[in-house]
């Protein structure tokens, strides 16, 4: 009874927020605002994996809310609506950073880190994932990165590379084993995460 | 559950095995983007809650990343956000705007004409007689008459602006467009013209506006998240659905600083331009306030020099900064 009570209570001052906001109040904003950035960073985080991304999408959803607060609709929820602000820039990220060929490499990453739990709570975000490859690249031979660059990047087989490069398939294997092992020392300097994950990727 | 949603909460949960992730891979080119929002706003309703940020971890991370888009928890939200994103609110001039005051040939009775042009790649904010708000996107150019606000509210305008027209029920206001007439009593919108003038676009954010065509005398009327788009060469008007933020993008998507330190500054720009400033000698305690739209690094620094005494030198993307 206690909490269905807070629950009303709480109900009660969304929709009393929700009012204030359609006629233009700051308060009501900040309050709700406070109430669901979190809720929205935290979601959005976990299906876009991007920190910058993550800010742009919330800053953008709340300045939204701002400038068509006359059109809410004090009965639908607000978290709902919420949603449907932010939906589409979401989907567009989410299929933006699932089509990149390094995401797949980074997920493996983030699912080997989360079975150590303590490392779930700072997690490296795919930019970082990223810059911090860009960076170890600068140690690879020419050759090396481009053979790199072709398999693991763009994600041809190392068949195809040799066409392409008009080499031997085992010298494809062999110029990639001697990237991987250079990756792999220079991004566990990064964060010894990274280690685990080449390890288990390639 | 379906299969792709059970993967998607997996995803969220970061719980996908890596054999997973080349499965959740393929279904997701094999679904449509309303499949995938449905998706989104089911895993919200159900799971969002027990994903939240704190606003501390919220703040630490924005922090490290960005030194200048930060989110202050315990500041005024709405200060914080749009002052960050969105000069909605709180325009801030832009020092370097150039407004030319054209006086046009006088007769004694005729009231004069006011011209307000913005030059390529700047922004302007301006408030009329009547206190309604117009921020000025770069290249256009707004007209009106001395006698705007006492006895009319009309304006000319060349290019594109926002407008937040103040209330004023006796007199409307009526902003001209090439022979489009945007009608309003007190509402939020924005015009623009595209750059060959061949179409003018009518977006409407708040309250209601009528637009209609000078020429055949037909109008429609909007309401707020529709536009009218105007094609100057064949006359036909069409009303689309919009969300706004391509039409009023401009207005935000610049880097906009309020009395900042200079090393701030310079770690924004850093990040926004993707380059690189090693600094030498002891950065100046003044402070700035200015806005950059999406110049190039050599003019912002050109545009630093008329405020701060430094030379720079560049190499590649690496920028020697000595003050002197």
């Amino acid at each position: 009874m206690q909490t269905y009570l807070q629950f009303q209570q709480c109900m009660n001052n969304e929709r009393k927020n929700i009012d204030l906001l359609r006629s233009g109040s700051h308060t009501a904003f900040n309050s709700l605002y406070e109430s669901y950035s979190g809720l929205l960073y935290g979601f959005i985080y976990r299906l876009t994996r991007s920190h910058s991304k993550t800010k742009d999408i919330v800053q953008d959803t709340f300045l939204k809310v701002w400038l068509q607060r006359e059109q809410i609709d004090p009965d639908l929820s607000f978290r709902a609506w919420l949603i449907k602000i932010a939906q589409n820039r979401v989907v567009d990220v989410f299929r933006q950073q699932w089509k990149n060929k390094m995401f797949e490499t980074y997920l493996c990453e983030t699912y080997e880190s989360f079975i150590s739990p303590e490392k779930s709570d700072s997690q490296i975000d795919f930019d970082d994932f990223l810059a911090a490859l860009n960076q170890s690249k600068k140690k690879l031979s020419s050759r090396q990165k481009e053979i790199f660059e072709l398999c693991k990047e763009q994600g041809l087989t190392a068949k195809e590379t040799a066409e392409l490069l008009s080499i031997s398939e085992q010298a494809v294997y062999n110029y990639l084993s001697q990237a991987l092992s250079i990756l792999r020392k220079e991004l566990s300097l990064y964060n010894p995460v990274f280690l685990l994950v080449l390890q288990i990727m390639f | 559950m379906t299969p792709f949603r059970q993967l998607m909460k997996k995803y969220i949960f970061l719980e996908l095995t890596p054999f997973e992730i080349k499965k959740m891979k393929n279904m997701i080119q094999e679904t449509d983007d309303e499949s995938i929002a449905n998706e989104i706003r089911e895993l919200w309703n159900v799971y969002s809650h027990k994903l939240p940020l704190d606003a501390t971890s919220m703040e630490s991370i924005i922090k490290n990343k960005d030194p200048y888009f930060t989110f202050h928890p315990h500041e005024n939200k709405v200060l914080s956000l749009l002052k960050n994103t969105a000069a909605v609110l709180f325009p801030i001039f832009f020092a370097f705007s150039i407004y030319t005051y054209v006086n046009m040939p006088e007769t004694d009775r005729m009231p004069k004409d006011c011209i307000v042009s913005v030059e390529k790649g700047q922004q302007s904010t301006l408030i009329l007689p009547d206190s309604t708000r117009v921020y000025l996107n770069s290249d256009s150019q707004l007209k009106y008459s001395s006698d705007f606000g006492i006895s009319q509210r009309r304006i000319e305008l060349t290019g594109e602006a926002y407008f937040e027209v103040a209330k004023n029920q006796e007199m409307p206001f009526v902003v001209s467009a090439s022979n489009i007439d945007v009608k309003v009593l007190g509402t939020t919108f924005n015009i623009n013209m595209s750059e060959d003038k061949k179409t003018i676009e009518t977006s409407l954010l708040e309250g209601s506006v009528e637009v209609r065509n000078t020429i055949t005398d037909k109008s429609v009327k909007l309401i707020p998240n529709q536009k009218a788009i105007y094609n100057t060469v064949t006359g036909l008007m069409t009303i689309a659905e919009t969300d706004l933020i391509a039409e009023t993008g401009w207005m935000y998507k610049e880097l906009i600083f309020r009395s900042e330190p200079l090393p701030m500054v310079l770690k924004a720009i850093e990040k926004f331009y993707g380059c690189r400033f090693i600094v030498e000698g002891n950065y100046p305690k003044e402070l700035f306030t200015g806005r950059f739209k999406q110049e190039n690094i050599q003019d912002i620094l050109q545009n630093l020099q008329e405020h701060y005494r430094f030379h720079y030198h560049k190499q590649g993307n690496e920028f020697t900064i000595t003050f002197v």
